[in-house]
């Protein structure tokens, strides 16, 4: 018999894997605390590690796996530790979820990494199933604002530091400023209550440029008129960014609708009133807005007020940009009666009308696939 | 990126020009692979688990019993064609894997593991000392022959396969050698004298059975015996439960023979065999199938998930891959140049040879060449391509 096992060693040679040797997938993106994250474990490996097809069926069901979340969880975090200036973090699993990757499926650990003093250097210890698998591979990727680090983990070398200045201040305030920028463009609803106040920028009552003031009147209301939108709107973005006022993101999104449905309607019958006081008040709702995509990006550790203020500044460039094109348009355009007469009432109805569908859909939260 | 935002989102912004939704869409796979999501009932299959799954967690403490659970776990990466095997097998080697002084069996199924992942060096580094430690090792000889035989490097595998004849019996032996020499233009003379001994044995245990049919099917195909290869290779399916190795070789065999329905088929009845996964997507590019970009989409998914570990090494596999599907002739030309220089069976020369074709660079298939002409390499795939390249060759 001996002859035997041995006869079995000749072809292997050329034996091909196209299978993947084991990896497991963790992410992690900086907060203000520590970290939050997901991190992939494939269910084929959970199984020699906690025994997840407790029947037996050679088959792992959700059942099974739903029902073990908690051994699944303890068993992974007790073979993590992330540390921040030397003094460990707290790590928290969420609820898990499932995610098929090429190579099977997976069990996706959501993180919370909250660390006492969240300052650099930090690190990260790995051992997940080395003790089984030594070709075990965990597949570490930081995910800052702007970079990228990411680190191939094995019993060799389990260990990850992530370097402490992952950012710089410049770079993390042009991203920042660029965002604002990109937010306010692809805003509509943003620019389209700015539209509506820009329009009759510069007539009066009469709906008849002063010829012979000639760029001031304009560029008076334009300058009263931004700085009182950007005011209003950067007093509620830092309340907001900074957690002191929180309002339902309903009720945000339904308001600024109804901005556009106010500054449409001032347009067709109450030109004469200024403009100001409609971007100041409204303004407010409209920080509220963007504060909510600042929720949404990651914020940088421990540079909030870096942040906030790129954020804001990308904010105003974006508006100025759209200000100093719309201006030598309706200079132009002013000069006409077409503008004054059929135009402006035009655009008028039109906006507020938008402004209206808006209000419904995002008040009723109904589509009109608009 | 703003866009799409889940919390930000509100029905107006169903107004964005359509030039900004198509940048969102355009951006839209930078954000990564698709989402996870809660199963719809805990009945969902979410896996399988594989045969010869490994239930010890924890790591043998004494020699005897980490050998024991090493070979096993080589064994059962043989079959599965799952590499994990070989991790589980190094895993439990561990205490004394690094070892200057490993003992004898640890010395060779550490070979077996760089065999297996084919760093070959180390592997023959790690046979050379075990036979000075026990020149009579059988199994050091053996391992030593298909290293070196899948190296081209037929004279040395020659000389292990001779020096097992006192030690092995001679089925064993008579394999070794018809490997060997069936490369070195003595093919019709290997098949015939190992046929007859395959005859004459009584009893054969079932994988060794597996194996000696294996060798026959491969001779048959390099000189162009279809049917008997195809005889050969029923013999070596039904021999043995299902096994990575055998599975794979008869799919590119199908796949010759434009089968490409048999190879779906095989694909779908043994889904979990990884190495499958290529034979069966390139069938159903040929046949024009619904999931063939699927099929395609899935492999390239694996490699790029392979690539992130940092440890991926191009094989013939890649090269084919990087060739055939991805349309990539100068990639895989480059893939399977690298492969050549550790692995040189006819199936290495032959993807060289076609993707230095299909680059319209035949030049860079020289070292192939002369690899061919030194040995006398019999193979009835690659005389045809062979003299693409050199029309003029001589034979």
């Amino acid at each position: 018999m001996k002859f035997v096992a041995l006869a079995l060693l000749m072809l292997i040679g050329s034996q091909t894997y196209a299978h993947k040797p084991s990896d497991s997938y963790l992410q992690l993106t900086p907060t203000a605390e520590g970290f939050t994250g997901e991190w992939r474990i494939a269910l084929r490996d959970l199984e020699p590690a906690v025994g997840l097809d407790r029947d037996g069926d050679r088959k792992i069901t959700w059942g099974e796996v739903r029902t073990r979340h908690n051994e699944i969880a303890n068993y992974a975090l007790g073979r993590l530790a992330i540390a921040a200036g030397g003094s460990p973090c707290n790590i928290r699993a969420g609820a898990q979820l499932v995610d098929d990757l090429s190579d099977g499926a997976y069990t996706v650990l959501p993180l919370v990494v909250t660390c006492e003093r969240n300052v650099a250097p930090w690190s990260l210890d790995y051992s997940l199933l080395f003790d089984i698998d030594a070709t075990h591979r965990g597949l570490v990727s930081f995910r800052g604002p702007d970079t990228q680090q990411t680190f191939a983990l094995s019993p060799q070398n389990n260990r990850a530091v992530l370097s402490a200045d992952a950012a710089s201040p410049v770079q993390q305030f042009v991203t920042m400023a660029r965002e604002g920028v990109w937010h306010i463009w692809i805003g509509f609803d943003h620019i389209l209550f700015l539209l509506a106040l820009l329009l009759p920028a510069g007539l009066r009552a009469t709906r008849e440029p002063d010829t012979r003031a000639g760029w001031a009147p304009l560029w008076k209301d334009v300058l009263t008129l931004v700085t009182a939108f950007t005011v209003a709107h950067s007093i509620t973005l830092s309340l907001a960014a900074i957690k002191i006022v929180s309002l339902p993101p309903r009720l945000i999104e339904t308001t600024i609708a109804l901005s556009i449905v106010v500054a449409g309607l001032r347009m067709r019958y109450a030109i004469s009133q200024p403009a100001a006081w409609i971007a100041f008040g409204f303004g407010l709702i409209h920080g509220f807005g963007f504060a909510n995509v600042l929720a949404d990006l990651q914020l940088p550790t421990g540079s909030l007020a870096l942040s906030l203020f790129a954020f804001n500044v990308g904010v105003e460039l974006g508006q100025c940009a759209i200000v100093l094109l719309a201006l030598p348009l309706i200079r132009y355009a002013q000069r006409h009666s077409f503008y004054r007469r059929t135009f402006m009432p035009a655009a008028a109805v039109l906006i507020a009308a938008v402004g209206v569908a808006w209000s419904v859909e995002r008040g009723a939260g109904i589509s009109l696939s608009l | 990126m703003t866009c799409f935002n889940s919390s930000t989102v509100s029905p107006g912004r169903h107004l964005l020009p359509a030039a900004l939704a198509f940048l969102c869409i355009a951006l839209l796979p930078m954000r990564g692979q698709a989402a996870p999501y809660r199963p719809a009932s805990d009945s969902v299959v979410l896996a399988t688990v594989p045969a010869r799954a490994r239930t010890s967690t924890t790591g043998p403490r004494d020699l005897q019993t980490a050998v024991v659970q090493a070979s096993a776990d080589i064994e059962s990466a043989r079959t599965s064609g799952d590499p994990r095997y070989l991790g589980y097998a190094q895993a439990a080697l561990a205490p004394w894997r690094n070892a200057k002084d490993a003992p004898l069996p640890v010395i060779l199924l550490r070979a077996q593991i760089h065999q297996h992942n084919h760093s070959f060096e180390a592997a023959l580094a790690d046979l050379d000392h075990a036979l000075v430690l026990d020149p009579r090792n059988p199994q050091a000889r053996l391992t030593r022959a298909a290293i070196q035989q899948v190296q081209g490097n037929y004279t040395a595998a020659a000389a292990d396969c001779r020096s097992l004849a006192l030690l092995v019996e001679p089925l064993v032996t008579a394999d070794c050698m018809s490997r060997v020499s069936s490369h070195r233009g003595a093919a019709r003379g290997a098949y015939r004298k190992l046929l007859a001994m395959r005859d004459r044995a009584a009893g054969m245990e079932p994988r060794q059975r597996r194996e000696i049919e294996l060798t026959l099917a491969d001779i048959s195909m390099r000189i162009g015996e279809i049917e008997t290869a195809r005889l050969h290779f029923d013999q070596a399916l039904t021999a043995t439960d299902a096994d990575a190795y055998t599975l794979l070789t008869f799919a590119d065999f199908l796949l010759e023979q434009r089968e490409y329905r048999q190879v779906v088929e095989l694909f779908e009845r043994y889904p979990d065999y990884a190495d499958l996964l290529l034979r069966a997507a390139l069938a159903s590019r040929a046949i024009n199938a619904a999931n063939a970009g699927q099929l395609s989409q899935r492999l390239r998914e694996q490699y790029a998930a392979h690539q992130r570990r940092g440890d991926f090494v191009p094989s013939r596999d890649y090269a084919r891959f990087l060739l055939d599907i991805e349309g990539k002739a100068s990639a895989a030309l480059d893939a399977a140049l690298f492969n050549w220089k550790s692995q040189r069976e006819p199936a290495d020369a032959l993807i060289v040879v076609r993707a230095a074709i299909a680059t319209g660079q035949p030049a860079a298939a020289a070292p192939v060449v002369t690899f061919v002409r030194e040995q006398g390499l019999e193979d009835v795939r690659l005389l045809p391509l062979l003299s693409h390249i050199l029309p003029e060759r001589r034979t």
